[in-house]
């Protein structure tokens, strides 16, 4: 895509004036141009002389005369001069024999407009969009599971079994996954993950009473609707990159923190304890465990990520036909939009990125041997 | 240069308005403080108002019969003042009536003090010049924040001044200013305080000076792969830095890791008054900048006869010959190059008369004054005290230019302080308000009784 050259001289005095000068002397995208030594006597284009003023002319020429306007305008208000008067010098040491507000020709030159923009590939962002489609199915799925649950359409006791046995599953194939993969991560003792394991499951098992009666006096309004905040919070915050397969960090804990206070709001419209329990501890497996698992999928191979995606988002859209069909139809919309327009979109607006690049910029230090 | 048509028939009342004055130390605080001084000398009234610094408040006199106001404020970051929007304006009003002010000239974009002094003065349709003193860049949230702000100050500004050529397009695109708006006005240098002195030089070493703040943005990181390269390379080569700041540590691992404690000296912070003399000891001094609008570090080291290696970013390029200064790239190897090459020149300096620190000092001497700056920016002043004043509807039509949102925003806030301003002059009418005696800059020296002097020096 060819840089933009529409300078932001905008919103100012002369605006269009400016610009269009701005937009000839912008047209060279000259480098670092050598300030030769000490005398001023190098010879230099006709053109840089002409675009001057006398110094004390109080009106203002235009901003600066665009190459089209023909020298002889500066040189017939001063024909002696023009010629005589040595040409324009990017140096503040010297004292020359112009104003100081004096605009040549070689202003902006140095300027870079979208040197290192990226330009993207239509088919790799629409892979890269499955991972933002897996967590919006995977919420739809557990809000599914909870609206069952709420029913009464699901029991408790076949969540819990379903949720543990995928969970046991999952483990195994972390393993698996671990080794084939060589995370650098030092495996985690069996023991002492089954113990953490049976520990959590007895507190949360013992906190499930006080968590059923924890909203009772909130009305469901509020609990809805803060649920759904928190799951936006989730989404925004959620780790997509695939570059973490061992740990949760900064915003990815945001996220995490966001799905837990959803579920626990969630689960304390639940009837009996039992629920409470299932459906929380399916919570944390769901939040907590599963996107590690897509992640290492992701890793693997693209083409299983994409069957994931695929068929979390066909679950989702059956288990939401079964309860509301409009939600299932818009769920499925949102998904093919995500999918294929947002990557078109994001290509199309790369058109209107504007970035300057010059010598003002901050450099970066290049170091080889640093010994940190 | 051009000359001044007709000499000054009335001397203006100016007042400098930024957050960075003395006794903090720097660039903008010399530029304003040795600015001032030579304006004051060419006949002009000059008031600096800052924030106030300890127990340093209320008005003060420095040299010169310079007035200071010292206003309490808040200081959040960098010694910046909180930014109140309209708190500040009854006592800016107060003051610029008090001293019948016809400019109002503003430093630095970081300073909050500068921007509201500027919309304030605007309100009260008093002429406003600002000052540009560093670079910025498009890229990080600082400096897109800090570049609304700025255009928003410069939409109803009169003038620009920038410090060199390149901080010029970058005041221009960063405000969207018409460049016909903005003069390039250089800093300066007291060259007698930066004389050379032969007999302060180790002669069994080639001594490297870096004076400098040492943070990132002085590119230490370079300093700290550089020095240990080249002092392997040239057994006969010592370094002295001073400056402090988080980077120090780096250098003091670089100087044990490498076992340079005898042929690398850290000062630790210097005071502006010693610099002159760790000057005077070196042969070369390097400059490892990222960034840098014009650089008074290196003017002052080649008035003193050294060498300049330094890296070639932001306005440097343009501020010595090239017989003076040699560039290198923001790179391990181009700076070790750039070294090398002045170590040979100086070891080598009876065969390279141009390297004389006589004639670098007489040289810098005869490209830098105050005096001259001073007399630059009254020239500005000139051109814009007679202007139009435009209409209201003018200022908020570029106030709205300024962005889709902080169009509107930056209307509303000029709106505002405009109707705040007319409470104000309700509350306390102009005419109410008791104007300052005049003191003049003769009186102060007739009352020192001491001959004016050629350039006033900072108060130790």
């Amino acid at each position: 895509m060819p840089p933009r050259l529409s300078v932001p001289f905008r919103n100012r005095r002369r605006d269009a004036a400016a610009a269009a000068a701005a937009e000839s002397q912008l047209a060279p995208l000259g480098t670092l141009q050598e300030a030769d030594d000490d005398d001023a006597t190098a010879p230099r284009p006709a053109a840089a002389a002409r675009a001057d003023r006398p110094p004390g002319h109080s009106d203002r020429p235009p901003p600066a005369q665009s190459s089209d306007q023909p020298a002889a305008a500066a040189d017939r208000r001063d024909p002696g001069a023009a010629r005589a008067r040595r040409p324009w010098r990017r140096l503040l040491y010297i004292q020359q024999d112009y104003a100081d507000d004096y605009v040549d020709s070689t202003f902006l030159r140095e300027l870079q407009k979208n040197a290192n923009v990226r330009m993207y590939d239509y088919s790799a962002v629409v892979m890269q969009t499955t991972v933002v489609s897996q967590h919006i199915s995977s919420i739809m799925v557990f809000i599914a599971v909870f609206i069952n649950l709420y029913r009464g359409a699901l029991t408790a006791s076949t969540l819990l079994w379903c949720s543990s046995a995928a969970t046991a599953v999952g483990v195994a194939a972390w393993d698996v996954l671990g080794a084939a993969l060589h995370t650098p991560v030092e495996r985690i003792a069996r023991p002492r993950l089954i113990k953490g394991a049976v520990l959590f499951a007895l507190l949360l098992f013992g906190l499930s009473p006080i968590l059923r009666t924890l909203t009772e006096d909130t009305s469901s309004d509020t609990i809805w609707a803060m649920t759904v905040f928190f799951f936006c919070v989730n989404l925004a915050f959620h780790d997509y990159s695939t570059g973490n397969l061992t740990n949760i960090r900064f915003p990815g804990s945001v996220s995490l923190n966001a799905a837990v206070l959803a579920s626990v709001l969630l689960a304390s419209q639940l009837d009996s304890n039992l629920s409470v329990f299932a459906f929380l501890s399916f919570a944390l497996q769901w939040f907590a465990l599963f996107p590690i698992f897509r992640r290492y999928l992701k890793r693997i191979s693209a083409a299983t990520s994409v069957a994931a995606t695929v068929a979390l988002a066909l679950v989702a859209a059956a288990m939401f036909a079964s309860i509301l069909r409009a939600v299932a139809m818009l769920f499925v919309a949102c998904t093919l939009f995500i999918t294929f327009g947002c990557p078109l979109w994001l290509i199309w607006v790369q058109r209107y990125k504007n970035e300057i690049h010059g010598p003002w910029d901050e450099a970066r230090p290049v170091v080889h041997g640093y010994f940190g | 240069m051009a000359s001044e048509p007709s000499a000054p028939r009335r001397g203006l009342h100016i007042c400098m308005v930024s957050d960075f004055f003395y006794p903090a130390m720097g660039g903008v605080e010399s530029h304003l403080f040795n600015n001032s001084q030579c304006l004051m000398q060419r006949g002009h009234k000059v008031v600096i108002v800052t924030h106030s610094n300890g127990r340093r408040q209320g008005v003060r006199y420095m040299a010169g019969g310079l007035k200071v106001y010292y206003i309490p404020a808040v200081i959040v970051y960098s010694n910046a003042s909180l930014p109140t929007f309209f708190c500040t304006f009854p006592v800016f009003r107060q003051i610029f009536i008090r001293e019948q002010i016809d400019i109002v000239h503003g430093h630095q974009a970081f300073s909050t003090f500068c921007h509201e002094a500027i919309l304030h003065a605007r309100s009260m349709g008093l002429k406003t010049v600002f000052t540009d003193h560093s670079l910025l860049g498009f890229a990080d949230t600082a400096g897109i924040l800090l570049n609304k702000l700025l255009k928003f100050t410069l939409s109803d500004v009169q003038h620009a001044i920038c410090v060199s050529h390149t901080s010029k397009e970058n005041t221009v695109l960063r405000a969207a200013l018409d460049p016909q708006l903005v003069s390039v006005v250089p800093n300066a240098i007291i060259a007698d305080q930066f004389r050379p002195d032969p007999g302060a030089r180790d002669p069994r070493w080639i001594t490297v000076v870096v004076l400098s703040r040492l943070v990132y943005r002085k590119g230490i990181d370079l300093l700290v792969v550089a020095v240990p390269r080249v002092c392997q390379l040239f057994p006969r080569v010592r370094f002295v830095i001073g400056g402090d700041g988080p980077k120090r540590i780096d250098l003091e691992q670089m100087r044990e890791r490498y076992m340079l404690q005898d042929r690398v000296e850290l000062l630790g912070s210097v005071r502006a008054a010693d610099v002159p003399r760790v000057l005077v000891r070196g042969d070369i001094f390097l400059n490892t900048s990222l960034t840098e609008a014009f650089c008074i570090a290196i003017v002052e080291a080649a008035s003193c006869g050294l060498l300049v290696v330094s890296t070639r970013v932001g306005g440097i390029p343009e501020v010595l010959p090239r017989h003076m200064i040699t560039f290198a790239a923001p790179e391990e190897d181009a700076v070790v190059a750039a070294l090398e090459e002045a170590i040979e020149r100086v070891g080598d300096r009876h065969n390279h008369p141009e390297l004389s620190p006589q004639r670098f000092h007489s040289q810098v001497k005869n490209m830098y004054s105050w005096h001259n700056v001073a007399e630059r920016t009254e020239r500005v002043y000139r051109k814009i005290i007679d202007l139009e004043e435009p209409p209201l509807i003018e200022r908020f039509r570029r106030y709205y230019g300024c962005g889709l949102v902080a169009g509107k925003l930056f209307c509303l806030v000029a709106a505002v302080d405009y109707l705040f301003g007319i409470i104000l002059a309700w509350l306390w009418p102009a005419a109410g308000i008791e104007t300052a005696r005049q003191f003049s800059h003769e009186t102060y020296c007739a009352l020192a009784a001491r001959p004016r002097k050629p350039e006033s020096a900072p108060p130790p």
